[in-house]
């Protein structure tokens, strides 16, 4: 990749609008100073060129942005623009916003990207390098240098991750978190722990459901076994009444009409249910309420004749019923009128309901037959009492005889119904206990339940655990990945980085120990010099931004302010070896010893600016240059003399 | 991928999958994202691309081969 800043152009911003044009070539002049005096808005062409670099504005707020405004004139909008020659093909980015409405827009032009395009619109092989953390590295914050070279921070090792993109794996990383919450968003969080004691608590659930079944099952038996030995007493009973003259007959004839009225009574009590499902036959009022309902449906004329449906369908056609046709005005006031109208399904339903109450309203229908049945029912039990009270009563008699037999069998008999009844009562409770604890009920389908949802939830809780675990050991791989990689990375770049420092800093050359998260000197104990960890920071970002095919430019804001004359004329001559294209905002105190050297020792080519806010003092100034050195704009002069910007002494925008 | 840090980075993840008993296709898989990711053709940002390459990439790995 390689990135050449041709130039930038700015308009209605605090700096003076002007055209910064750094072309030479078909490329870049390799060399650039752009002198402007303090307060010309050095800070704030930095920023813009930043913003539209990255694209990113996003923690500009919208008093930031009214800031950037130019002071004291009528202007609503403002339009930055930074020109590039990336790879040798032509692309500049706008940054344009609108002060009233404090809102900023990008524009992005390119000839093959089909020209003005609104939007930051970057190729993305670019893209990757246009991010806060690679930019930082070559448009140069002199607080960079310090944190290079400082242990309290890891701007080294960052500025490595932003090279090589080793901040893509923890990228990833981030994104397998983001997967596992995502997929775990419906699951409650279980540990292997917490899955074993499902499991175990499964394991009770089942043993409590295999022992709840057994005794369910010998419950059951033991009633159908006590049942037929019920049935076979009873005929013991029976045939030893019959036995006896006196009462064979009366006994027979209650026998056989207990038969008959035990199967009427199963007749009735079937068809007492029957009637006991529909409500009218409960009682007159629920009948009067039915007719009343039907009645008021009648007369609200409920249901229509037409159907929700109909218009739906009808919304549907290119032409009305009516024949005309039905445009999207008609469509939209059918579907809306639509809404007054029921469904098919409830018109049917309606229309059911209707038809069941008019049979209720028939003169077949008779309101009583509930209670008629009922009270048919009630006879036969009456009659069924009185036949086994007979035949009891005949029994007794042949008991107070001494029939010690039929007291054994009777006496077997009560004891097996009551122990029937005591197994119906168990049984019940297997059935529909209403205890809801699974541990603690006997119903076994609440057992069976909790076992089937234990089980599910085993089930995807494992899977999840299984994701888990895959999750972890890839994070873990890419946690590795990251660190050896980018240990064996750094030992490639301190080699290159090594080699950079002496060939730059011929005669003093710094040795270097390591990159760790910052890079370490030898023999630095107490800290490096001003001079050694500007001239160190320079060569380290320059071993990056120089690295394999790349080539970006080294945009610098004061390069030389802080600096003594001495260590200025130290970075002044390593400044033309680092980059193919440097770029540096100075002011005029900083030409002795730095420019002015850079300007002697260097054969390369080299653009020499002046960049003036429009005053009193600067149209004195400029009065006396040639009009074609002389960019003239609403608020700012931009110089084009070599000369002037040699001469000029103004530290400060007068 | 530069060519170095693209050697670097192949080779590392190919030892560091192998270290934990998993399958070359793995290794392959993560190369083969990673280089999309920094030669720009996939975006990191972007969900669907991510979830359909995580899922892929999860897929490869076997649990209990000394995990």
């Amino acid at each position: 990749m390689e990135i050449k800043l041709k130039g930038w152009s700015s308009e209605g911003f605090r700096c003076p609008d002007a055209n910064i044009d750094l072309s030479h070539n078909n490329g870049a002049y390799d060399l650039s100073f752009i002198q402007m005096p303090n307060g010309t808005g050095k800070t704030t062409t930095l920023l813009l060129l930043k913003a539209c670099l990255s694209g990113n504005i996003s923690n500009w707020s919208a008093d930031d942005i009214y800031q950037l405004k130019k002071k004291n004139h009528p202007i609503n909008d403002g339009k930055f623009t930074i020109n590039l020659l990336v790879n040798n093909e032509v692309l500049s980015i706008e940054l344009v916003v609108d002060f009233r409405e404090k809102e900023v827009s990008f524009w992005t032009i390119s000839p093959q990207g089909g020209g003005r395009q609104r939007g930051w619109i970057i190729p993305n092989q670019l893209a990757r390098f246009l991010n806060d953390e690679f930019i930082k590295l070559f448009i140069f914050d002199g607080e960079l240098a310090d944190k290079l070279l400082n242990n309290d921070y890891d701007e080294a090792s960052k500025a490595i991750d932003a090279l090589f993109q080793l901040y893509l794996l923890d990228e990833i990383k981030d994104r397998l978190s983001e997967y596992w919450d995502e997929k775990t968003k419906d699951v409650p969080r279980k540990s292997q722990q917490a899955i074993t004691q499902q499991k175990n608590k499964l394991s009770d659930l089942k043993e409590l459901k295999t022992q709840l079944e057994s005794k369910y099952k010998t419950a059951k038996d033991r009633i159908l076994k006590n049942e037929n030995r019920i049935e076979e007493i009873k005929e013991e009973v029976n045939r030893r009444i019959t036995e006896v003259e006196e009462f064979r007959k009366d006994y027979n004839d209650a026998l056989s009409s207990l038969g008959n009225i035990k199967g009427k009574i199963t007749n009735k009590s079937q068809l007492a249910f029957q009637s006991l499902r529909n409500p009218a036959y409960i009682h007159e009022n629920i009948t009067n309420s039915l007719v009343n309902s039907k009645n008021n449906l009648d007369s609200l004329k409920l249901p229509a004749n037409t159907s929700k449906q109909f218009f739906e369908e009808l919304a549907d056609e290119e032409i009305c019923i009516c024949g005309r046709p039905i445009g999207d005005d008609e469509r939209k006031e059918i579907i809306n009128k639509s809404e007054y109208y029921l469904s098919n399904d409830i018109a049917g339903y309606l229309n059911a309901f209707k038809s069941e109450v008019s049979s209720l309203q028939s003169e077949s229908f008779d309101q009583d037959a509930l209670e008629n049945e009922l009270d048919s029912l009630s006879e036969l039990l009456d009659e069924r009492d009185k036949l086994e009270g007979k035949m009891r009563h005949i029994q007794n008699k042949l008991k107070d005889r001494g029939d010690e037999k039929l007291k054994e069998l009777e006496k077997e008999q009560v004891k097996l119904e009551q122990e029937n009844d005591s197994l119906e009562e168990l049984i019940k409770k297997f059935e529909s206990d209403t205890e809801t604890n699974p541990l603690k009920t006997k119903n076994i389908s609440i057992i069976k339940d909790e076992i089937k949802r234990i089980d599910e939830e085993i089930k995807i809780i494992s899977g999840k655990v299984d994701l888990k675990n895959k999750i972890d050991l890839l994070q873990d791989i890419l946690s590795q990945v990251k660190l050896i990689s980018k240990e064996e990375l750094k030992v490639k770049i301190l080699e290159k980085f090594r080699e950079r420092v002496v060939n730059t800093l011929e005669h003093n050359p710094l040795l270097v120990e390591s990159i760790d998260g910052a890079i370490k000197l030898e023999n630095q104990q107490s800290g490096a010099s001003v001079g050694q960890t500007l001239s160190i920071a320079y060569c380290f970002l320059t071993t990056l931004l120089q690295w394999g095919t790349h080539s970006f430019p080294l945009v610098v804001d004061s390069p030389a302010g802080p600096l003594d004359l001495a260590v200025r004329r130290q970075v002044a001559k390593i400044i033309p070896k680092l980059t193919d294209q440097f770029v540096a905002f100075t002011i005029s105190s900083e030409r002795q010893g730095f420019v002015d050297d850079i300007k002697a020792r260097s054969d390369k080519s080299i653009r020499s600016l002046t960049v003036l806010r429009k005053s009193d003092y600067s149209n004195k100034l400029v009065e006396e240059l040639k009009p074609n050195v002389v960019h003239n704009s609403t608020d700012g002069y931009v110089i084009d003399d070599e000369e002037f910007f040699n001469q000029i002494d103004i530290e400060e925008e007068q | 991928m530069e060519d170095i840090s693209s050697k670097v980075l192949k080779s590392t993840i190919e030892n560091i999958v192998a270290k934990h008993n998993q399958s070359d296709q793995l290794a392959h898989q993560l190369n083969l994202w990673l280089d999309s990711l920094i030669n720009g053709s996939e975006d990191i940002d972007s969900k669907e691309d991510v979830w359909d390459r995580l899922e892929t990439i999860l897929n490869e790995i076997e649990l209990n081969n000394g995990n």
